[in-house]
């Protein structure tokens, strides 16, 4: 659980970010706490990716600060966001696996990256880490051979792999069956309890609650309320409770 | 009733939208191209990616542009025999054949496949890649797509375009000589000795030379509107179009430009 006054590992300040002329965040704060999973609940089109997205640089914003480790995003060059980048994970909605590569070599893609492990290091820790998340054994088959679910498992395990301090889960558990959400969630509140830090984009209310620490509402470009999970029962916030309702698209 | 100065206002936005549109996707090319030329030393650091995309772009259309010279420089030798025929000028179609396919027309062709098939296949390759978001993983990864998708297929296509030309020079003469032995009565020996004598040195590699640039200023454009792709897979269809048309139009229109300047120079 995490505390009032814990340590601010990533702090936005008065972000804007805008799609062609439309203006998607205006005047957004938000600070994340190292150790936490935040869920980022907002109706469709509100900018939940689109906030991810600008986190790791993918968007640029057009204005505003984020912070991560007291290091402000906004003013990096192309060096600075690969280092950032390092720091950061980003698991996307569709899994995002490079299909020319085997799912070995998608995992250790970004050790080539970054780091000077020898072949035989990199193929153990990609082992290693589908051990981890559950899928064994599976190093030699393309993306193209495994299910959905198991590609957003293993597009989760490649985000691992450099052991991100800040992990950005985007609709993990968007289009899976009962049980592949369920193993997702099982594999984010591991990582939240191995101290990983998260941010969690998702329309799945019962993976929400049962993962995230606060929850976070975003709404008309801004994040209208952030409240702790252990409140929600006592005295839920109304637009949350909206939402979760299913009373706001 | 609109005002004049209302009416202007509207000419001036129908106007310069289009302006505005063609000038911002002008920038965003150039900024892919000065990418691509800081990218060229990292990516030399991989020449294995580099060899594989000269398989996949270069050698596997050694064929269609040899059959598409080959029908090229017969078609030629017979429409011109039977044209020079009339005037007693049929010993003259080797000289043509050769200096029409070297200067011209195999470079052009060569070019003109290549943009067809391995553009359009660079094209809907990174538009896939787009749509399924591979492109926005490699730089949430840490990498630089430049450096790690557009410098192979440029470079390997700027190395590969003279190789594919020549086979293109070559099977153009071959398909002019024996279409002239078969149906025009020209010796084998008498054709080459003529083919010989109209191809120079200095024709032959600039011709090879201009489709170097013209290959990999495919490779770019391909690239660029590949990378462009927004709209789902519906998206990648009108991409792959989309990369064949403005490459094949490049060439023709820098084909002629360069022309014009060889002419003017006098070579």
């Amino acid at each position: 659980m995490v505390k009032e006054k814990s340590e601010v590992l990533l702090s936005i300040h008065n972000l804007e970010t805008r799609f062609g002329s439309r203006t998607i965040h205006h005047g957004l704060d938000l600070d994340v706490y190292r150790g936490e999973l935040l869920v980022l609940f907002g109706g469709s089109g509100t900018g939940k990716s689109t906030l991810l997205r600008a986190i790791i640089g993918l968007d640029k914003a057009a204005g505003g600060s984020i912070k991560l480790e007291d290091e402000e995003l906004s003013e990096l060059d192309d060096k600075g966001w690969r280092e950032i980048r390092r720091k950061i994970g980003y698991s996307f909605q569709s899994g995002a696996l490079f299909d020319s590569l085997t799912v070995g070599e998608n995992l250790e893609y970004p050790l080539r990256e970054f780091t000077k492990q020898s072949a035989k290091e990199r193929k153990a820790a990609a082992v290693a880490m589908l051990a981890r998340v559950g899928l064994p054994g599976i190093e030699g088959l393309y993306p193209s051979e495994l299910s959905g679910g198991m590609q957003k498992r293993v597009g989760m395990a490649r985000t691992l792999m450099l052991d991100p301090a800040l992990i950005l889960y985007d609709e993990p558990t968007a289009g899976l069956d009962p049980a592949n959400s369920k193993m997702i969630a099982e594999l984010m509140r591991e990582l939240k309890e191995s101290g990983k830090t998260g941010i969690l984009v998702t329309h799945d209310v019962p993976c929400a609650l049962s993962v995230g620490d606060r929850i976070a509402y975003l709404h008309a470009g801004k994040i209208s309320v952030v409240q702790k999970r252990s409140d929600l029962d006592k005295s839920p916030d109304e637009r949350i409770s909206a939402y979760m309702n299913g009373e706001i698209e | 009733m609109r005002s004049p100065a209302h009416a202007l206002r509207i000419v001036l936005v129908k106007i310069g939208e289009p302006l505005a549109r063609g000038g911002q996707v002008t920038y965003e090319f150039l900024v892919l191209f000065g990418d691509f030329l800081r990218s060229i030393p990292a990516a030399l650091k991989s020449p294995g990616v580099i060899v594989e995309r000269f398989f996949s772009l270069i050698v596997s259309a050694w064929l269609l542009v040899a059959i598409t010279s080959f029908a090229t420089g017969a078609a030629l030798a017979l429409q011109f025999g039977q044209g020079m025929s009339r005037f007693g000028g049929k010993l003259y179609v080797p000289n043509i054949v050769a200096f029409a396919i070297v200067r011209a027309l195999g470079p052009v062709f060569a070019c003109l496949m290549v943009a067809a098939r391995s553009g359009g296949g660079v094209a809907a390759e990174l538009g896939s890649m787009k749509v399924t978001q591979q492109i926005d993983a490699l730089k949430a990864l840490g990498a630089n797509p430049t450096e790690k998708l557009v410098a192979p297929i440029v470079i390997a296509l700027a190395l590969g375009m003279p190789v594919l030309t020549f086979i293109a020079d070559v099977t153009g003469i071959t398909g002019g000589l024996l279409a002239a032995t078969g149906s025009l009565g020209i010796a084998p020996t008498l054709y080459l000795q003529k083919t010989v004598e109209s191809i120079h040195t200095m024709e032959l590699v600039i011709s090879l030379a201009k489709t170097s640039i013209f290959g990999a200023s495919i490779g770019l454009i391909a690239c660029f509107i590949g990378m462009r792709t927004t709209t789902g897979t519906s998206g990648i269809g009108v991409a792959t179009t989309s990369a064949i048309v403005a490459a094949n139009i490049f060439v023709l229109i820098a084909d002629l430009l360069v022309t014009k300047v060889l002419w003017m120079l006098q070579w």
